[in-house]
């Protein structure tokens, strides 16, 4: 007898299988835990029985690593406390299931600040964005996830509760160095090593202000031009020029927003990179230092948009939503034809971006399909370069451009998978990255912490 | 063709209100300041209208305390030419009447053959300002205007379209008037980079408290303090919502606690 409630009934079920890549999962039941206690009991019995738990969040992974693969689907949103906010030594410990935006705005109504910002955070819980390392536009100056993560309570298959840390010395040389931090084994593990339970996030000081803006370029090399510029001027002139954010836009991805802009966006541009910079004093000299950099790199100066106001800069971040949303529903309208959204996050490091922009060029006019939207995360040499394909045959001829992508990317230093995650659909990429005896030191990690393979099967292997 | 656009400065639709120890003011600490949005949609209007026509000029007109001056300057970035600032931080807490009477009073000093303002402003929610303006020069006015249909300076006359109560009217004012805008379809402009760059050289002609008449307005020293017409006597924030409370059990058993709690706690039934 379960001393937690185990939901059968398939109605309710089934509307939890899936996540944002369609991935058609499947389960037997649903366990919703309120506490790591529960967790305990559910992973215990999961255990002894070998039944498969797949930990969830909101669901908003576009890589099936919160779809089920059968066995139970554990979902973490009734674990929603934010258990401490602490001012004096900046951090807050909080369960899983908030949304990760409500935790965020609770931070900030504290007059403290969480940098992660992924794009989907208004619909993806804190806990997922830390199960996946999750990164946004604001990673430019501030890094992904993992970088806030001080400490975890995890709960194993097993059972077995572990508190972890993060290291503040310095110095050790005990252990294989990837062992030596064992918070970043769980981040990003995509539910499976363990179910985190609870984490503790370094928060930092709320920037004072901050302005968003647009820029626009005839062509999409000049915006590039521009990033890579953006790259070198932040090591080189100091302070001033600090965006925290820098997102591409190209011909495509502009056609997209152009009709709901507040804006005008020029007839004559091709790309747009949207930029946030915060500051404390000196706005207008900061501006002008703008102004003279975007002359100096040929933006449209004069349609060169600045969003000062809180609602403007709501806007500006809605709008760079829309492009993936928009491309989600397209994709969405042929996935029964065998089609759908085929969207890919391979980065590259930024000063070999238009090497790779141009070979993945090369090779989709080659293959004669349609051409790609490419936008995001540009100042980390990290574009979706999205495909719609209308059906199977259309996607297949994608897949193989995207397959040949991939493999150049990691012949330059850069990844397959930026901030996606592998889950379930990316795995016959995770080839192209590492040598197959490095894939195998993980598995075996990954055995070493759970025997019976039941956490969140097929994620990643 | 001349418009000059009554602007004003109030918090941010999403600032947290303090109310201040006195318990009629709000404290200003923390708060971020905009343009009054139906005002930036009356500038939006201004710019467009300039724009068809080809020409003209549009003035800001300003009457508040010296922090009010960054909403100038926002105005001025999205493209008016120049404007005029009453400006003293004894403004901070004058009441809409006192306000209307210096407004219209530099009117009379700002050659216009169109006066544009937000229907309404949004820190006291008021809509009395440009009401009192136009009532002192004599002006026409139209309040709640959507959109500004056709303006014929050389005839002398503007059509707009303004909603009420479920209809929309087509008004036709002779100019010089006094038009209170609504949003319609206008979205105001983003500030440009340049815009901004230009605005700060642009003209903010500033009018000193003390190079103003008092009496010949009608006005006292005390009203800039106690209010001429109007006064805050007392400010508070809405009671919190209280919690939502719910009912445990099977449904015959939750249905029965409703109904009592809507009778014994509510007193609704």
């Amino acid at each position: 007898m379960c001393s937690f409630e185990l939901i059968t009934d398939q109605d309710i079920v089934k509307s939890y299988c899936t996540d944002s890549s369609n991935y058609p999962g499947y389960a037997d039941a649903l366990v919703r835990p309120e506490s790591t206690s529960e967790v305990v009991e559910i992973l215990k019995e999961a255990n002894s029985k070998k039944i498969s738990i797949t930990p969830i969040g909101n669901r908003s992974s576009l890589t099936g690593s919160a779809a089920a693969d059968g066995g139970w689907i554990l979902d973490t949103s009734q674990m929603t406390k934010i258990i401490e906010i602490n001012h004096k030594e900046k951090f807050a410990l909080a369960e899983p299931g908030m949304m990760l935006s409500d935790f965020k705005k609770k931070i900030l109504d504290e007059g403290l600040f969480y940098a992660p910002d992924p794009t989907s955070e208004k619909e993806c819980f804190f806990g997922g964005s830390i199960a996946t390392n999750a990164s946004g536009s604001r990673t430019f100056k501030y890094g992904s996830t993992k970088k806030y993560v001080r400490a975890l309570e995890v709960v194993l298959a097993s059972g077995e509760i572990l508190n972890l840390r993060r290291p503040e010395i310095e110095k050790n040389t005990f252990g294989y160095l990837p062992f030596q931090s064992m918070v970043d084994l769980f981040v990003g593990s995509e539910g499976t090593l363990g179910v985190i339970t609870k984490t503790e996030v370094e928060l930092l000081d709320k920037p004072e202000n901050f302005f968003g803006g647009m820029a626009f370029f005839k062509t999409l090399n000049e915006a590039l031009d521009f990033v890579i510029a953006v790259r070198k001027e932040l090591l080189k002139s100091g302070p001033l020029i600090t965006p925290r954010a820098c997102e591409l836009f190209d011909n495509y991805a502009l056609d997209i927003i152009r009709p709901d802009s507040p804006f005008k966006i020029p007839q004559n541009a091709l790309a747009g990179i949207f930029f946030e910079q915060e500051y404390s004093l000196d706005f207008e000299k900061i501006l002008e230092r703008w102004l003279e950099f975007l002359e100096k790199n040929n933006a449209i100066v004069d349609d060169t948009i600045v969003a000062e106001k809180p609602k403007q800069q709501d806007e500006l971040r809605r709008l760079r939503h829309k492009v993936p949303s928009t491309l989600f529903e397209e994709g969405g309208l042929y996935v029964n034809n065998g089609g759908g959204k085929i969207s890919t996050d391979w980065s590259v490091p930024i000063f070999r971006i238009h090497e790779i922009i141009d070979y993945a060029k090369k090779i989709s006019d080659e293959a004669k399909i349609q051409e790609p939207v490419i936008y995001g995360h540009i100042g980390n040499g990290h574009p979706h370069y999205n495909f719609i394909a209308k059906n199977a045959e259309e996607k297949k001829q994608i897949l193989q451009v995207v397959h040949s992508t991939c493999k150049k990317v990691t012949t330059m230093g850069g990844t397959i998978a930026a901030e996606h995650g592998i889950g379930k659909i990316k795995k016959d990429f995770v080839k192209y990255q590492y040598p197959k005896q490095l894939i195998e030191a993980m598995r075996a990690v990954k055995i070493s912490l759970d025997p019976n393979n039941i956490l969140a099967p097929n994620n990643i292997f | 063709m001349k418009i000059v656009v009554l602007v004003r400065q109030t918090p941010d639709t999403e600032a947290k209100v303090k109310v201040n120890s006195d318990g009629k003011t709000i404290d200003p600490n923390g708060i971020t300041w905009i343009i009054n949005p139906y005002d930036e949609f009356a500038i939006e209007k201004a710019l467009k209208i300039k724009e068809q026509v080809g020409s003209g000029e549009v003035v800001l007109l300003a009457c508040g305390p010296t922090r009010s001056e960054e909403a100038i300057r926002q105005g001025l970035a999205m493209g008016a030419d120049r404007a005029v600032f009453i400006k003293d931080d004894k403004l901070e807490h004058i009441d809409p009447f006192v306000t209307s009477k210096f407004l219209a009073n530099e009117l009379q000093n700002i050659e216009h053959d169109l006066i544009l303002s937000g229907k309404k402003v949004i820190d006291i929610e008021s809509s009395q300002i440009p009401i009192f303006v136009a009532e002192t020069l004599k002006l026409p006015f139209v309040t709640f205007v959507m959109k500004i249909n056709e303006v014929d300076f050389g005839n002398k006359k503007i059509t707009v379209d303004r909603e009420s109560e479920g209809k929309h009217e087509i008004v036709e004012a002779k100019l010089p008037a006094l038009i209170t805008c609504d949003r319609g379809d206008d979205h105001p402009r983003y500030a440009s980079i340049t815009g901004i760059m230009k605005a700060k050289k642009k003209e903010i002609k500033e009018i000193s408290l003390d190079s103003i008449d008092l009496n010949s307005l009608g006005l006292s020293k005390e009203d800039l303090e106690k209010g001429a017409r109007t006064a805050i006597t007392n400010m508070e924030l809405p009671p919190a919502r209280k919690e939502a409370k719910i009912f445990e059990g099977e449904i015959p058993e939750k249905v029965a606690a409703l109904v009592k709690a809507l009778r014994e706690e509510a007193k609704v039934i």
